[in-house]
């Protein structure tokens, strides 16, 4: 998968994410240079899902 | 936020109150937990549960008038359930009734029982079960009193004997006690159960408590068929309850404090109305080859109201009743909690009310949930989310796009308005237009009024939106020169004569009902069987459902149920984004219950749309009277019900909009449009999301399958758009979601 703004591949990086007041981090795909942030299908419908349910619940 | 609501809303709820028969039971044996452990076969562990209540069984069982047979609810109907031998059954079926000894430290404290009778044995016995020591004096030479002229002897005897075989109770044979004064220096607590003529010790005269069994003489009490005429059941029973007394007695020093006897509770009588027993023509337990025990068992109903759980997906998703909802309720509302085990029951009710409609004491569980829903929303703990795309969705229907009254003269007063509600537009706007020229016929200057109930915020738990909404349809009411609200939507009928009650309202289909004339011809057609499904909103007026079903007649439909009975297809509530299982539950039992057809008719466009999306053939009544769709019609994308209302607006005002020009031309795969109806993602948005992103360069690419990816992040959720591109051609492959933010 390449950034197809700066034309590089992308690189894992620790990122954090934000939800109703919580914050936490998780390793995703990211563009080196301009930092752009990858979210796939499987990462949204999977753990951010279950994540997010957990958010709500609590 | 007044939490002891929620605590006490359903206290008139009796889910596991005792039933009948244990109420009735003089020992209070737990006839649900004993029977269904009958029903399994499970005799060691019925056992053990009987001997938890019952002293000494294989006298009781004996001796027992069965109070509870009387009681039973299938009294009333065939033949009560014959516990007594069951209990007979359960103990010829376990061998080993040797009692299980468990390590406890006795007690210093010594009690002291006069009278070896099944009052005094039973006072005895449970003192020592609970590690105190005891003396039991008997004048005689033989324990058991009455119970041995009852029955074998033997039999009585071994029982005894076995109930004591672990304890270290002492027993003085022989040895009448002729005056207190001998015991009372050495023991603490003293119960006399003298028998019939037995001596009284001059203390059940003054100062004796029928209740506590004490006398007037502290630490002493007194019970049994001493004090008055009963059968040796009873007077086990007053050995049991003087146990507890006295216990209460050496804690605290009180002779009149009441402690709860273990049985003999007045029956609680909504047991008799729950409908059991109706089906009396059951399966007989004894025939010629004896009493089947299981068969027996299985005749009990085990009695527990469960009215609303069978009719509630919400309540069998988490095993919720009422009285367990309210300290999870209060749980989740109390600020500062780290989980909040009931969010998604709050989310998750539709207030369908059919909870308060089946329930014998009307408890309505969806205003209870509701009202939390609202509290949980003003403490900020309701996640934006759960109600995101309906808030979105009622400012479209309120914005220019979609916002419409009007009337051909303005300058006069009209005599009804017409008030579609904002999804039948969305879903069916042709048959708003005709339904609008049928009701131009039948009224003087009828208006149209495309808006909103303001329904989708009472469910947001946005009061103060629902009430702004409400002000506004007051005013337009009053600009119109008030005028009858004629109503296609149930649920607005419903809300509106909740927040506006000094509107007139109509249901649209009760008009047609009373002005037929200017209704399209009725069909000549074959009569087909179609099942009228009737929608939660329309709870309580039963009379909507009947004037539909004569427009179905009209129109070439024989309908299967007659009888207005409505449900929840889902919709309510707007429930779907916090528990989409819950969802397709409602949806799935709603379906089920309309097999005996193979098309459903509903009144609501939301309920006829989620149907068709499950695959069940379905029209609008409106569709059958104005004979404009099919019964497998696809229910529209999101994109399409926007559209619609655009449309409707214009039909009418004959305006021209001039629509936003996109560099691209965009299509949709299947998957996609999918997958955006199942995420409540509308075309707009992923058109934004990719045109944001072409226009920036923002995107990813993925060489192998030439794909590009989107995102965008809107209010409460990043849009996630899979494309391809070829020149100003686009086609979205996948969409997809989330509600996390990334901190980029």
């Amino acid at each position: 998968m390449k950034c197809a703004k700066c034309n590089v591949e992308l690189q894992m990086k620790k990122t954090v994410f934000l939800y109703l007041e919580h914050e936490m981090s998780h390793e995703v795909p990211c563009c080196p240079i301009c930092g752009q942030v990858f979210v796939d299908r499987e990462l949204a419908e999977g753990k951010i899902a279950m994540v997010e349910q957990q958010l709500e619940d609590k | 936020m007044d939490l002891t609501f929620y605590e006490t809303y359903a206290e008139k709820c009796f889910r596991d109150a005792p039933p009948p028969c244990s109420s009735r039971c003089p020992f209070g044996l737990d006839v649900r937990k004993f029977v269904k452990k009958m029903q399994n076969g499970n005799y060691a562990s019925a056992y053990r549960t009987y001997i938890e209540f019952v002293p000494f069984p294989g006298i009781i069982s004996a001796l027992c008038p069965a109070p509870c047979r009387d009681a039973c609810v299938r009294a009333r109907g065939d033949r009560a359930v014959s516990l007594r031998e069951l209990e007979a059954a359960c103990l010829e079926h376990v061998r080993d009734r040797k009692p299980k000894k468990y390590k406890s430290f006795q007690k210093p404290l010594k009690i002291a029982v006069i009278g070896g009778g099944l009052s005094g044995l039973s006072c005895a016995w449970r003192m020592s079960v609970r590690a105190y020591q005891v003396t039991v004096f008997e004048a005689t030479n033989a324990l058991g009193g009455e119970a041995l002229k009852l029955m074998d002897p033997e039999v009585c005897r071994t029982e005894i004997e076995n109930a004591f075989s672990i304890y270290e109770c002492k027993f003085v044979m022989e040895h009448p006690v002729t005056s207190l004064e001998e015991l009372a220096g050495e023991f603490d607590g003293i119960y006399i159960a003298t028998g019939k003529g037995g001596d009284d010790f001059g203390l059940l005269s003054d100062g004796y408590h029928a209740e506590t069994l004490g006398t007037g003489r502290p630490g002493v009490f007194l019970g049994g068929q001493r004090r008055g005429e009963m059968d040796v059941i009873d007077a086990a029973c007053d050995g049991l309850h003087a146990a507890n007394t006295i216990e209460v007695f050496l804690k605290i020093g009180a002779m009149d404090y009441n402690v709860p006897r273990d049985g003999n509770h007045p029956v609680d009588e909504r047991f008799y109305l729950l409908g059991y027993g109706s089906d009396s023509a059951s399966e007989e337990s004894s025939g010629a080859e004896g009493f089947d025990v299981t068969a027996e068992a299985n005749r009990c109903y085990i009695c527990n109201c469960d009215k609303c759980y069978q009719v509630c997906p919400v309540m069998q998703d988490k095993k919720y009743y009422p009285p367990n909802m309210g300290p999870d309720i209060t749980a989740t509302l109390k600020p500062n909690m780290s989980k909040r085990t009931g969010v998604r029951v709050l989310a998750g009710c539709t207030n369908c009310g059919k909870c308060r409609e089946v329930c014998p004491e009307h408890i309505d569980m969806g205003a209870c949930l509701l009202r939390a829903r609202k509290e949980l929303k003003e403490d900020g703990h309701l996640a934006a989310g759960f109600h995101d795309y309906w808030m979105r969705d009622l400012d479209f229907t309120l914005s220019d796009e979609a916002y419409l009254v009007w009337r051909p003269e303005k300058d006069r007063d009209s005599e009804v308005v017409f008030f579609p509600g904002c999804q039948l537009g969305a879903s069916l706007p042709d048959t708003v237009i005709d339904a609008y020229q049928y009701i131009a016929k039948t009224a003087k200057n009828a208006a149209l009024y495309l808006g909103c109930c303001g329904i989708p915020a009472e469910w947001a738990g946005e009061d103060a939106r629902r009430g702004e909404i409400a002000a506004k349809i007051r005013e337009v009411w009053e600009e119109l020169g008030r005028p009858t609200f004629l109503l296609a939507c149930t649920a607005c009928q419903s809300n509106l004569k909740r927040y506006c009650p000094e509107i007139p309202l109509c249901s649209l289909y009760q008009w047609m009902e009373e002005h037929p004339e200017e209704l399209p011809a009725p069909a000549f057609a074959e009569e087909e069987a179609v099942h009228v499904f009737d929608p939660c909103g329309a709870a309580g007026a039963p009379e909507i459902g009947q004037a539909v079903r004569g427009l179905v007649a009209r129109y070439g439909g024989r309908v299967i149920n007659e009888k207005t009975d409505c449900n929840c297809c889902g919709f309510g509530g707007h429930i779907y984004p916090a528990s989409p299982k819950v969802f397709m539950k409602f949806a799935e039992r709603a379906i089920a219950g309309a097999d005996d057809a193979e098309e459903m008719i509903a009144y609501c466009a939301n309920c006829r749309d989620i149907f068709v999306a499950h695959g069940k053939e379905c029209r609008h009544v409106l569709d059958l009277v104005f004979g404009r769709a099919q019964k497998d019609r696809k229910s529209p994308t999101l994109g399409t019900r926007r559209e619609n209302r655009k449309f409707l607006k214009r039909h009418f005002t004959g305006e021209t909009i001039v629509e936003r020009k996109s560099p691209f031309t965009f299509r949709f795969t299947q998957e996609a449009l999918d997958q955006m109806t199942r995420l409540l993602i509308l075309e707009e948005e992923v058109i934004r999301t990719v045109e944001a992103c072409e226009e920036s360069g923002r995107t990813f690419c993925d060489e192998t399958t030439d794909l590009f990816y989107a995102h965008y992040e809107f209010e409460n959720m990043t849009v996630w758009a899979v494309y391809r591109r070829e020149q100003d051609q686009i086609e979205i492959a996948d969409v997809y979601s989330h509600r996390v933010r990334v901190k980029e």
